[in-house]
This record gives structure tokens, sequence and C-alpha cells, in this order.
């Protein structure tokens, strides 16, 4: 059965393009437009297996996002992935801190998306 | 008369103890506060500048890539799956040529940004010339004073040129203001012309996206051509996977901006008197430690 990635991120362009490289991979795409959004679908939908997560993004940016999905105890082990153009050391301790897996600096690689996704929801 | 003041120059640390100092404006803070900015931020447009060649010049090869492979079969397809590449070809050829337009206009827009910051730069190096130079009539007009008292008439004709030199160095801090404040109604455009082009390129991916999975149908399952247009496919995924620089491009350019927002309010709170530019708390710098684009970080094997 394929695993769902949900994917948050406000620019359009790079869900697409994380999407494409997911989906061919075979992997099923659930997308949010924002950290709001993205707990949204978290909450609501019991069949995502990781999330792809920007981390600037407008209403609830994304390690806000991490924070609050990883206060629910039923998220604790769902694998968190951020993809940004940010790569300060505080940012990213803050998100290894909140509870995310990873950490990837745009522009990414595809293969290596499809690599990590797939280490991250095996089992 | 310098040859004299030169001669009496001593460091402030080891200078006795004289009346306050007449020069209103803390030049040379200002002057190291913009340098430090003006240098910064110059750093910063240069490397996105050296980010967005190097990643069209990237996208451009898997784009011409595409192209030649969609030439090379058409010979070998039905007329179906030809129509469909013909399409594709041009509709590749307008995003490149509508790209390479969007890239002159970005590239003209950073270059007027730069260009500003020039400005800007010489406007401190008037303000760092112009305040060395009031640095030595205060420190004569100090000596006067002590020597003669602040009746003396030494004193008097020194003060009121240390005076008219304040105004001046008030003036370039003023027009330092002004670059600021034009550099930072420069940058919009910028960031709105980044933003077009990943439309554009969304767009793009769009309508090749679709014809060739039409074409791919058209031809069958399995068929070689139907495998080419695939190939075809997933090249056009790699080229716009090089598009994704305008997305730090935006965010830079954003940073930027905030960072001349912060500059030019502590430039104004000077001119109000309202203030004396600080050094600012030092912020580390992005290019040093960046982690390298696209490579995968998983905290648990660190």
């Amino acid at each position: 059965m394929a695993k769902t990635v949900l994917v948050v991120d406000d620019s359009s362009t790079v869900r697409q393009q994380v999407s494409l490289a997911l989906k061919q991979a075979g992997f099923d795409i659930v997308e949010a437009a924002d950290g709001q959004e993205g707990i949204a679908q978290v909450a609501g939908n019991r069949a995502i297996d990781m999330v792809v997560c920007d981390v600037n993004m407008p209403n609830v940016n994304g390690l806000e996002m991490v924070e609050r999905i990883k206060s629910r105890p039923e998220h604790k082990a769902l694998p968190i992935l951020m993809l940004t153009t940010e790569g300060q050391p505080s940012m990213i301790k803050r998100a290894k801190q909140a509870g995310a897996v990873g950490w990837i600096v745009k522009p990414f690689d595809a293969n290596q998306l499809v690599a990590a996704a797939r280490h991250l929801t095996r089992g | 008369m310098f040859g004299s003041i030169a001669a009496w120059w001593r460091p402030r640390a080891s200078a006795p103890s004289m009346p306050a100092l007449p020069v209103e404006t803390p030049a040379p803070r200002v002057r190291e506060e913009l340098d430090r900015g003006r240098g910064r931020v110059a750093a910063r447009v240069e490397a996105l500048r050296t980010l967005t060649e190097r990643e069209i010049l990237a996208c451009g090869r898997v784009l011409s890539g595409i192209v030649e492979t969609a030439r090379a079969i058409i010979s070998d397809t039905d007329d179906a799956v030809a129509a469909a590449i013909m399409r594709s070809d041009e509709t590749t050829a307008r995003f490149i040529g509508e790209m390479r337009r969007d890239i002159e206009a970005q590239e003209a827009a950073v270059t007027e940004v730069l260009a500003l910051a020039d400005a800007m730069q010489e406007a401190i190096s008037a303000i760092n010339s112009l305040s060395q130079y009031s640095d030595l009539l205060s420190i004569n007009a100090r000596i006067e004073a002590a020597r003669i008292g602040e009746a003396g008439a030494g004193f008097a004709v020194i003060a009121e040129q240390t005076r008219q030199l304040s105004g001046t160095i008030r003036g370039a801090a003023e027009r330092v203001g002004a670059a600021i404040g034009a550099v930072r109604e420069g940058l919009p455009p910028v960031r709105e012309r980044a933003s077009a082009m990943q439309e554009r390129a969304r767009a793009f991916i769009d309508v090749v996206t679709r014809e060739m999975k039409q074409g791919a149908q058209d031809a069958g399952a399995g068929s070689a051509s139907g495998q080419r247009l695939e190939t075809v496919m997933r090249l056009s995924n790699e080229a716009l996977s090089h598009l994704q620089f305008q997305d730090p491009l935006v965010q830079e350019l954003t940073s930027i901006n905030h960072d001349f927002a912060v500059l030019s309010e502590r430039v104004a709170r000077v001119l109000a008197g309202e203030a004396v530019l600080e050094p600012a708390a030092e912020t580390p710098r992005r290019a040093e430690t960046r982690p390298v684009s696209g490579k995968v970080t998983l905290f648990q094997e660190d």
C-alpha cells in the first residue's frame, strides 16, 4: 500500500515539484498551503505517514507547526522533514528540538528527497 | 593651519581634559555602521547573482536537452505523438524566450540596486573625509580653548567652521538616508520579478506535462515512444527543479530589505538627533553557515 506524504509549502511551484518527485516514486500526496492548513490536515487525516514542510509560511510557520503537531501524543512518531531555504544552525536546532526528523535546504535534489522519504516511511 | 594641527594631534585617549566637543554629528559611527551595512548587502546581492546565473545555466542545459530529445524522436513516432512533441517543443522555446527576458529584467533591477549601494558608498566616503577634517578641527578647537579660553577669537572661528562642517556632514548623512530609501524602493520589483518567474515556470510545467501525457497515451503504454516521452517529462521536471533558486532569492531579498529598514530607521533617528548610531550586534552571515543546498540532513543520523 502506498505511503501518504503531506507536503506543506506556501509556494505552489515547490508543492508541485515535491509532489511530482514523490508521486513518481509511488507515494500518495496531500497538500497544504501553510502551517495552519497543515495542522488541520494532520488532525483530520490519520493516513498521513510523513510530512514535508517549509519553514517560512504565512499564518502558522513551519517550526510552530511542528511544535503544535508534536505536542499531541498521537503524532509523536510522525516523521516531519523540513524543506526550506533557511540554513541557520539556530533554526535547525530549534526544528530538531521541536521534533523534526531532518532538514533539506532548497533547491532540493529529487532523488535525495525520495530516498529520505522511503527511509523515513519504511516498516 | 593644518601643518600646526597635525603637529599638535594626539590620539583622543591621551588628550588632556578639554571643553565639550562642539561637533554635533557622530560621523565616524555613522560611517562605520553604513559601511558595514553596505558591505553586507553587497556581498549578499553578489551571492544571489552567482546563484541565479548558475541555476539558470543548469536549467538552460536541461531545457536544451529536452528540445533535442523531442526533435530526435519526432521521426519515429506517429502523427499524434509528433504533434504533442511539436507543441511541447514550441512551448519550451517560448518559455525559454520569456525566461530570458525575465532574467534580463531581473539582472537590470539587481544591477540598479547595486548602483544605489555604490551611491551610498560614495556618500559614506564623503562622510569619512569630512569627519576626519572635523576631528582635526575639533581637536584644534579644544587646544585653542585650553590655551586662550572660550572667549578667544581663534576658538570662535574654528567653532564656526566646525559647525559648518557638522552641517555638511549632516547633509551627507541625509543623502545616505535617501540612498537607503531608494535601495529599499528598488527591491520589491526584483522580488516581484522573481515571483513572476516562478509562476511562469509553474505554468510551463503544467502545459508540458499535460501535452506530454497526452502524447504518451496516444502512443500507447509500453511503446518506445511513450517511454521516451516519459523521459522528456522527467527532464522537464529536472529543468524546473533548477528554478527553485527563485525561492531563496525572494527570501534573501526580503531579508536584505529588512536590513535596510533597520538601517534606515537608525539613520533617521540619528538625523533627528534622537540617538547615536551604535555598532549593530553582529548577526551570523548566512553564506558562512548555510548547509549545502539539496543535502538531506537526518537528525537521528547526526
